[in-house]
């Protein structure tokens, strides 16, 4: 009997790890999403584990494999992926793979933050947060340390306040000076929280949003899109609708597998990365004194890939240790 | 006697050389060459600046640091139409507070350009200029920018499309050739080798390749390490790189009046500094077909960030994507690559939706 | 004036020049019989509008100037945003004043809302005067009317000027602590920036000196003196004032706007260079309001009245 044809995608992110694998059909078959706990590489092996589980090995066979998120590279390297893409790109395929009206694509994750547009189906302008991290993920997480809440009730509490407080929320320091004040003032928690959600949207339309004309529908994803607080905050600041996909967490995958499904690359994937050690390495050039800090990757003990160097004295380096 | 000046000029992109040539040839002084610019000068840089002036002042700031410690006991600085026109005052009194000694010869004392301020500029260099060297001196130099800039241009449109890699030695050898380049000769020889090498080059190029546009904030648009090499970036995707800011267009050949009337619909009077070249540079760009725009500037400079509402309006009506960047001692080669490689795909798959 | 002529209102931002140059223009226009019609002063909903209607590197008191902008559409015939390059090749505006017209322009393009500007750029040969002649003639009047209510509305803002400086000599001959307070006259002026910061000291039983509150002409000269290369007018005049008085205060404040261009490398300058009084850097942020100011403000006071050996 032959297999049918299957595709894996990775998006492995600064906070969390997904992956899916899809059939010639965009079906889902497995899907999975962990932790990535500063540990790509752990992450990447844990994940595929977990997909194989789930994954019908008699009927299918992974023939293509993207990767994409901040460690594509790495987690490219790792399970000899056919396609290594960013992860705005994935995002926009992944999404729009989905919902083919959609005009405007919001997502906030854990340091980043984008906006894509769309038009007939093809993602048409983007923008990216440029400075800092505020209105992301990670500020999200900290204030929730602060007021000492879990980061995922944060929507809920949200949602009780009549009166979200205004939180400064230009960068972190500046906010987080503004929301000890609030605290210390004795705003309401839940107010404070409230506004706290309202900070990150109307930064996040602020900064990354800003001079781009946001028209519906509009689709909302990364980690954030999971608190309720932000989305009715982006409700009520663009006067629309957000649609949020249950699935919205694993679009970047998706976009990661479909990619790897569209290029004319070939390359059996057999989960076979569970039992291989792989080991990254910094090692500094120091051969000017930019000192370029490379990351060497090795596996089973023999360096496959390095990047992280500005210029070719570094790739010299590299070139001479992998003859040696 | 100050005849044995050791002199340097902060490092900005490759045009230290012409600034050599004039030093050495025009003001028979030394010329102190500080090293290429690296983390270590925006550090230097950063860490003894004030925190929100523009990342420009910064890094020339760390390399003036890093021409005192190679030896050079007279630093020259020039000045601008922006915050530049300031640089010179406070980069002097903050390398007075770290307690180096030198000469700092601040030429915005003499900036208004009447013939009285530069002969007075001449004398604060080398009060024994030789008056006809210095003339001839200049003329060759300019020779020197206006190639440096045509060779320069030339690469980064080819660069992307060679599969030997044999442009970037070439572009190489001719940089060096003008580092040391001692007569016009010299540099006309080299100029005319780069310049037949590029052209002979065999190039694999597809019959309508992506076109970018890249232009924004004077000082980074043009410095490659402090942009990050964006140009180099985006010709290794296979794009062609296009890039009309430059000393020679800028300052050598201006032509203000002309694009402020041609841009005069978006924006009546000049917003400042280089808006009005930059404004009709994006207009231009957009005219002529190009898949996208880039616009470069450093954290905070002022006219670049004014310009950013009139650029965002046409790229609306000319529907023309524009990527901005704004740079500071922070900004990441990774961050940059990930916002490269997306737009890339975007203009990539909006040409093949159009065709 | 004419019977025919159609009167016209021009919406003037209460914001950015309007507090170094507003006396000019609202005289200039009622000398010509125009009527002016102000924005309200900032407040919250003011400077949320800017905020969402600026590029978000701006500064913030263009923020804030976006917002009265927003504030004036539609309840005048045009919206007056001048615009000031230079009174002299060493005498220039921060770029942002010269784009504030067409960056404006830009940013509210689909509105049908009109704007009226004029040009000042005496280094390409246009003087104040000049261009309000020009303007006036632009809304047409005559020239010779024009140029009279110029000269008119000189005197005024120079008579108001002058008020100022009497006033503040007056209050510096008085017994008690100091404080020099230095920033551009639309932060300090400002209801919703600077006032906070101004009442607090009045609170606190302070006399507060401004360095703007200077003869114009002495400040210049001052300036350039402390630092020679400094052509920015607006800078001059505080970095001038700021020399002129300083002897005077027990104390100085250095206020900006984040992230004010010139500010940034002439309060630098200031702090490295004066040793003989002690300096407090505020830098005020878009949505950051007063929150922690005030306890910086406490603990300023206290060090000089410590220092000073009087009662804390």
């Amino acid at each position: 009997m032959t297999k049918e044809n299957a595709f894996l995608g990775i998006d492995v992110g600064s906070i969390s790890t997904k992956g899916v694998i899809i059939n010639e059909n965009n079906q889902i078959l497995s899907s999975e999403y962990i932790w990535t706990e500063g540990s790509p590489i752990s992450a990447v092996k844990r994940l595929v584990g977990l997909l194989e589980d789930q994954f019908d090995r008699g009927c299918y066979q992974i023939v293509g494999t993207g990767t994409t998120g901040s460690a594509r590279r790495l987690a490219g390297v790792i399970v000899g992926a056919t396609v290594v893409k960013n992860e705005i790109t994935a995002h926009a395929i992944g999404t729009t793979t989905f919902y083919p009206d959609v005009r405007t694509i919001l997502e906030i994750g854990g340091q980043d933050s984008k906006i894509i547009l769309v038009e007939n189906g093809v993602a048409v302008d983007y923008a990216m947060n440029t400075l800092c991290a505020a209105g992301t993920g990670a500020f999200l997480s900290s204030q929730a340390r602060r007021l000492g809440i879990e980061v995922d009730e944060m929507g809920e509490y949200a949602l009780r306040s009549g009166h979200p407080t205004p939180i400064a929320a230009r960068c972190t320091v500046f906010a987080e000076s503004d929301l000890v004040h609030k605290i210390q003032m004795g705003h309401p928690r839940e107010d404070i929280i409230a506004g706290v959600c309202r900070a990150v949207a109307s930064n996040y339309l602020n900064n990354v949003g800003k001079g781009k004309k946001i028209t519906s529908p509009v689709v909302f994803q990364g980690g954030v899109s999971k608190n309720i607080g932000v989305v009715k905050a982006f409700e009520d600041l663009l006067h629309c609708p957000i649609l949020v996909d249950e699935n919205g967490h694993l679009m970047g995958a998706m976009g990661a597998a479909i990619l790897a499904k569209r290029s004319v690359k070939r390359d059996v994937f057999d989960f076979s990365v569970e039992n291989t050690e792989f080991v990254t390495r910094e090692a500094s050039c120091g051969r000017c004194s930019n000192n370029c800090e490379m990351i060497c990757v090795y596996r089973n003990g023999q360096l496959i890939d390095s990047w992280g160097n500005r210029c070719e004295r570094g790739a010299v380096s590299i070139s001479k240790s992998i003859a040696g | 006697m100050k005849q044995s000046r050791k002199i340097a000029l902060p490092r900005y992109a490759e045009y230290n050389c012409a600034m050599k040539y004039v030093v050495e040839q025009g003001f028979e002084s030394k010329c102190i060459l500080p090293p290429p610019l690296t983390k270590r000068t925006e550090e230097l840089g950063a860490k003894n600046s004030p925190d929100f002036v523009c990342t420009p002042f910064k890094t020339t700031l760390g390399s003036m640091i890093e021409a005192l410690e190679a030896g050079a006991d007279t630093i020259l600085m020039v000045y601008g139409i922006c915050r530049l026109n300031y640089f010179a005052e406070l980069q002097e009194q903050i390398l007075r507070d770290l307690g180096y000694q030198f000469d700092f010869i601040n030429l915005s004392q003499f900036n208004t350009g009447k013939k009285k301020d530069f002969l007075r500029a001449v004398k604060a260099i080398n009060p024994n200029t030789n008056a006809a060297k210095l003339t001839k001196a200049f003329a060759e130099t300019v020779r020197m920018v206006e190639h440096l800039d045509e060779i320069t241009g030339k690469y980064y449109q080819v660069c992307g499309f060679d599969p030997t890699r044999e442009s970037r030695l070439i572009y190489r050898k001719f940089l060096s050739d003008m580092y040391a380049a001692q007569t016009l000769a010299d540099i006309e020889e080299s100029y005319r080798t780069a310049r037949r090498s590029l052209a002979g080059l065999p190039l694999q190029k597809p019959a309508d390749p992506l076109r970018v546009g890249i232009l924004g904030e004077f000082y980074t648009v043009m410095d490659a390490f402090s942009n990050l090499e964006v140009e180099q970036k985006l010709a290794d995707m296979g794009v062609e790189v296009h890039r009309w800011m430059n000393v020679t267009n800028s300052m050598l050949r201006p032509g203000g009046k002309n694009h402020q009337i041609q841009i005069m619909e978006r924006c009546e009077y000049s917003m400042g500094a280089n808006s009005t070249t930059d404004i009709w540079q994006a207009q231009t760009f957009a005219q002529m077909g190009f898949d996208g725009l880039i616009h470069i500037k450093s954290a905070s400079c002022t006219p670049e960030t004014d310009i950013m509402p009139v650029l965002a309006n046409l790229s609306q009506d000319y529907k023309i994507p524009i990527l901005y960047l704004t740079y500071d001692s922070q900004t990441s080669d990774v961050g940059l690559m990930t916002r490269l490689e997306a737009y890339y795909d975007m203009i990539e798959i909006r040409k093949k939706a159009a065709v | 004036m004419d019977a025919e002529r159609k009167p016209i209102t021009v919406g003037i931002p209460r914001a950015m020049l309007y507090y170094q140059y507003g006396t000019i223009w609202k005289a200039f226009f009622e000398a010509l019989g125009v009527k002016t019609v102000l924005s309200p002063p900032t407040n919250r909903e003011i400077l949320e509008e800017g905020i969402r209607l600026s590029v978000d590197e701006t500064c913030l008191s263009a923020k804030v100037f976006m917002g009265h902008v927003h504030a004036l559409i539609g309840k005048c015939d045009y919206i007056f945003i001048p615009r000031y390059s230079s009174f002299r090749h060493d005498e220039v505006f921060c770029t942002r004043f010269e784009g504030l017209y067409d960056q404006t322009r830009n940013i509210f393009r689909t509105s049908p809302q009109r704007f009226l500007s004029c040009n000042i750029d005496a280094k390409n040969h246009q003087s104040e005067g000049d261009a309000f002649q020009a303007l006036g003639v632009s809304l047409g009047f005559s020239a010779k009317e024009s140029r009279q209510a110029y000269r008119q509305a000189l005197k005024k803002q120079q008579a108001e000027q002058k008020a100022a400086v009497r006033n503040q000599e007056a209050a510096a001959k008085k017994d008690g602590l100091k404080i020099l307070i230095v920033g551009h006259p639309y932060l300090l002026s400002d209801p919703y920036l600077g006032k906070p910061i101004l009442d607090f000291f009045r609170e606190s039983g302070t006399i507060l000196l401004r360095a703007d509150h200077t003869n114009r002409d002495r400040a210049k000269t001052a300036c350039m003196e402390f630092s020679p290369t400094c052509r920015w007018i607006m800078s001059k005049e505080l970095v001038g004032g700021a020399m002129l008085w300083k002897d005077r205060a027990d104390g100085m404040i250095l206020l900006s706007a984040f992230p004010c261009g010139p500010d940034s490398m002439t309060n630098e300058l200031m702090t490295r260079k004066l040793k003989d009084i002690p300096v407090l850097n505020l830098v005020l942020d878009a949505q950051s309001g007063t929150a922690g100011i005030e306890t910086r403000l406490e603990s300023f006071l206290d060090i000089i009245r410590f220092k000073k050996g009087s009662p804390v």
